[in-house]
């Protein structure tokens, strides 16, 4: 990925934004020199329709990758410029606005850009590091196949609970009640670390409890019992693993898509009040 | 002959194909993968799995996987050496193996899942020797974890949070406007003086214009007076009132520029062919500002702006006679014995303390100069500033009542008396008229001398009739009209004393007053003649005025942009309060005389 993403086509695009930023502060040096920098002049109408082009060829991105059959470029080689130039627009538009900011609409659409190209380096990160641990995890067992084996242990355990003295029942309905109960889990365990070996310890201890205050006849099967809850309990947590890789491939996301579609409408005002006055 | 595979698979109610198959290899790989001996069709088998191999006499079942995804007898296992007979669980599948003897083969039986079976029931083994239970009625619950530990929910999603921030942003917008915060929509903060109208977009904007299209000079001018900036010189017009004071940018006070805003014209200034010579390119104070200049009228030449460094050039045309070293002289002789003058004793600051206020003879001078001319009439001075022709009235009728009180009783015996036409003048006439002559040459100082004299001291005389005598003289030998002789009466030439040496710059004494006048007027004491010039050159003003670290060196320090002294105040001026409030200032009712320049 960071062989590819960031230095597609010999660093092509890496280069046209040094390039292309360069360009841009020596222009605005010669600028600020002749005249008082604002996003009015013709120089900073100039810079203004620089960002807004840029703007509009980020944006074009969500729809290039949804667009399979195009042969405009490959959608890596959009993905990198897309990288090189959504920094590039961090420049463009403080020279557009001659470096003036404030608490306004206007500011209000560049701060929303500066969300989503943060946004966007913590998702240039996450892609350069999480793919290669999860294909680790992912060799073992993807998470549709852990499901299906904890649905295949809880149905082996209500089969063996049955007939069985009540902390059987108990303990069943304890799991079954948890695993029913746990939903929209998503971003908890994103930003909740949990040690799975911990758990596991834990769980151990107190079924080995259980265990002991058991009557002689009911130990046999209760190990039984206990094997399958602790097995459960192992798989649950490695399936928690591996969607919090996944997740953390989608939660960058959850702020650049809505911060870009937020700073289109910011934009869209800003332009709207400078035309009207 | 290790391994031997009974396959059994339902081929309808009742029917079941068997199919067994011996394998003779020592390993038996188990998976999901076409490539195994024993290919188990289910998405929760690993495409590698696990392998049963043949290990003295016996055989050892291995997992594959990081976690143990194979059960035997229900229990995982990574590796196990296998029993006799058990149930090997790997996904949905149940694996029944059985070796009677430690020679016989190990048969593994299973029976092939059909896709909508993939769960096999409980084996007997597996329920503790229990006889399984009839299958229950009630479906088994499906627990969702996937789903349970995915990020996007039902109503927390992508969508729904660009929604609601698009919806924030448009909603909030609405609202403030609606709440007239229309400083929101501004592109910086308003300035201090035009904060009063900062929610009234419309006294300044037009809506809908071109976007290039500023505020119009007219609509600041219709309350601010901006007289031009030498607009008669420049080859382009005047810049714009909004291209230098540049509002919504945060800044309190528009008039406070850069020197970037004075350099958009005047590091390349272009300008009509200039009577005057201008410096067309500066760009800073230290850079490349060039010496002060003063402008210099001599009798007959055109005005020249000469600067301080052009030596000989340098003159003061001022028509007054002034010895600063002769004033500063240690125990010069004042009106009460001798005295120390210093640059106060005659330089005092106007009431801001900005400028020097113009040397003044009654407050200045008057105390060492005084116009008296006879030592028998104490108190009586001529009034400064009066023509020459006032003076000798002034005198005539002085020494009239002088003499009448001399002789107040003689006369009155001899009663009224009138001079006949053509008769002989009077005794009295002739003595008065001695008097003033006497008088006269003591203020003016005798024909053709440029010293002598109280007035001649400092001023200097226009004697148009010298040739012919000049008033005193000619009317003590005549009987000539005074009416007719008033063209013979010398003038005293205008001083032209200049108040500002440089008026397109600003001063502050006050602000400079901690040092001593001579650390910049260095050459004062030093001066004897009218004609020096005492300004401090730009080198004075660089050893204090520097950057960086100095005091401040930008244009707007000493240099001033519209031209005070042509300032004029609009047409609709002025307003009333709720006019001014309210708007009756309507930008384009203003006279067209006050359009931009």
């Amino acid at each position: 990925m960071l062989g590819t993403l960031l230095t597609y086509a010999g660093k092509r695009y890496l280069w046209g934004g040094v390039i292309g930023a360069v360009a841009l502060l020596l222009s605005y040096f010669y600028y600020a020199r002749t005249m008082i920098p604002s996003g009015g002049t013709v120089w900073g109408l100039v810079y203004g329709w620089i960002g807004l082009i840029a703007i509009l060829v980020l944006l074009f991105l969500g729809i290039r990758k949804r667009w399979y059959f195009s042969r405009l470029g490959t959608l890596q080689g959009w993905t990198s410029a897309h990288v090189y130039l959504g920094l590039l627009t961090l420049l463009i538009i403080p020279l557009h606005a001659g470096f003036q900011f404030g608490w306004d609409v206007h500011t209000l659409a560049y701060i929303l850009l500066v969300v989503v190209v943060l946004s966007g380096i913590v998702g240039l990160i996450v892609y350069l590091t999480v793919p290669v641990i999860l294909t680790t995890h992912e060799s073992g067992m993807l998470p549709d196949m852990l499901e299906a084996e904890i649905n295949q242990i809880f149905k082996e355990m209500k089969q063996l609970a049955a007939d069985k003295p009540g902390i059987f029942q108990h303990l069943y309905q304890e799991e079954a009640r948890r695993s029913r109960e746990c939903t929209s889990q998503g971003w908890r365990i994103l930003f909740m670390r949990v040690d799975p070996d911990a758990i596991l310890a834990q769980r151990t201890r107190d079924l080995h409890n259980q265990l002991a205050d058991l009557p002689a006849p009911d130990q046999e099967g209760f190990s039984k019992f206990a094997g399958l809850i602790l097995r459960k309990t192992e798989l649950e947590a490695y399936l928690v693993g591996q969607m919090r890789l996944k997740n953390g491939l989608q939660a960058w996301l959850y702020v650049h898509v809505p911060a870009s579609i937020a700073m289109v409408a910011a934009v869209g005002i800003h332009l709207l009040v400078v035309v009207y006055y | 002959m290790p391994f031997v595979i009974i396959t059994k698979e339902k081929q309808g109610p009742g029917a079941e194909k068997i199919k067994t198959v011996e394998l003779s290899g020592t390993t038996l790989r188990i998976g999901r993968g076409t490539d195994n001996d024993l290919h188990l069709d289910d998405h929760s088998v690993q495409l590698h799995h696990s392998l049963i191999q043949e290990v003295d006499e016996g055989y050892v079942l291995r997992d594959l996987n990081i976690l143990s995804l194979t059960s035997v007898n229900d229990v995982p296992v990574n590796e196990l050496a296998l029993p006799e007979a058990g149930t090997i669980r790997i996904g949905p599948y149940t694996l029944r193996f059985t070796r009677p003897t430690p020679s016989s083969p190990l048969t593994i039986e299973y029976e092939v899942l059909a896709d909508v079976v993939r769960v096999a029931p409980p084996t007997t083994a597996a329920l503790g020797g229990l006889p399984p239970r009839p299958a229950s009625k009630v479906r088994d619950e499906e627990f969702q974890l996937v789903a349970a530990y995915k990020l996007q929910g039902r109503y927390f999603n992508k969508t729904t949070i660009a929604v609601l921030a698009v919806l924030v942003v448009f909603g909030g917008s609405a609202l403030v406007y609606a709440l007239g915060k229309h400083l929101v929509f501004m592109p910086g903060s308003i300035s201090l003086k035009h904060r009063l109208f900062a929610n009234d977009c419309a006294r300044c904007h037009q809506a809908w214009k071109p976007v290039l299209t500023g505020v119009p000079d007219k609509t600041c001018l219709s309350c601010h007076s901006g007289p031009p900036h030498f607009s008669e010189r420049a080859l382009t017009p005047a810049p714009q009132c909004a291209t230098c004071h540049v509002e919504h940018r945060g800044q309190a006070v528009l008039a406070a520029l850069s020197d970037s805003v004075c350099l958009q014209c005047h590091a390349d200034l272009k300008v009509k062919e200039p009577r005057i010579p201008i410096t067309t390119a500066i760009h800073s104070f230290m850079a490349d500002h060039p010496e002060f200049a003063i402008s210099v009228s001599r009798l007959g030449h055109a005005v020249q702006r000469v600067g301080l460094d052009e030596g000989k050039q340098v003159v003061d045309t001022a028509a007054i006679k002034l010895n600063h070293q002769l004033h500063l002289k240690p125990d010069l002789m004042g009106p009460d014995g001798p005295e120390q003058l210093s640059c106060a004793s005659c330089h005092q600051a106007d009431p801001q303390g900005a400028y020097m206020r113009p040397v003044n003879y009654e407050k200045d001078c008057m105390r060492c100069h005084r116009l008296d001319f006879d030592e028998r009439l104490p108190g009586k001075t001529v009034l400064h500033g009066q023509s020459l022709e006032e003076a000798d009235r002034f005198l005539r009728a002085t020494y009239a009542e002088y003499y009448l009180l001399q002789h107040q009783s003689k006369l009155k015996a001899q009663g009224p008396t009138r001079r006949l036409p053509g008769a002989p003048r009077a005794k009295e006439e002739i003595w008065i008229d001695g008097m003033v002559e006497e008088a006269e040459r003591l203020l003016m100082g005798p024909p053709g001398s440029k010293t002598n004299g109280k007035c001649v001291l400092c001023h200097i005389l226009d004697r148009p009739g010298e040739a012919s005598q000049s008033a005193q003289f000619g009317r003590a030998k005549s009987n000539t009209r005074v009416s007719e002789s008033r063209m013979l009466f010398p003038t005293i030439v205008k001083t032209a004393i200049p108040e500002r040496w440089l008026p397109y710059s600003v001063f502050d004494h006050k602000a400079h007053n901690i040092l001593k006048c001579v650390a910049c007027h260095e050459a004062a004491p030093r001066s004897e003649r009218t004609k020096d010039v005492l300004l401090p050159s730009i080198a004075s003003c660089r050893n204090c005025h520097f950057e960086p670290g100095g005091a401040r060196t930008q244009c707007l320090t000493c240099h001033v942009y519209h031209d005070k002294s042509q300032a004029q105040k609009p047409g609709d001026q002025p307003y009333t309060i709720d006019q001014f409030k309210k708007g009756r200032v309507l930008p384009l009712s203003v006279p067209a005389n006050r359009s931009s320049p």
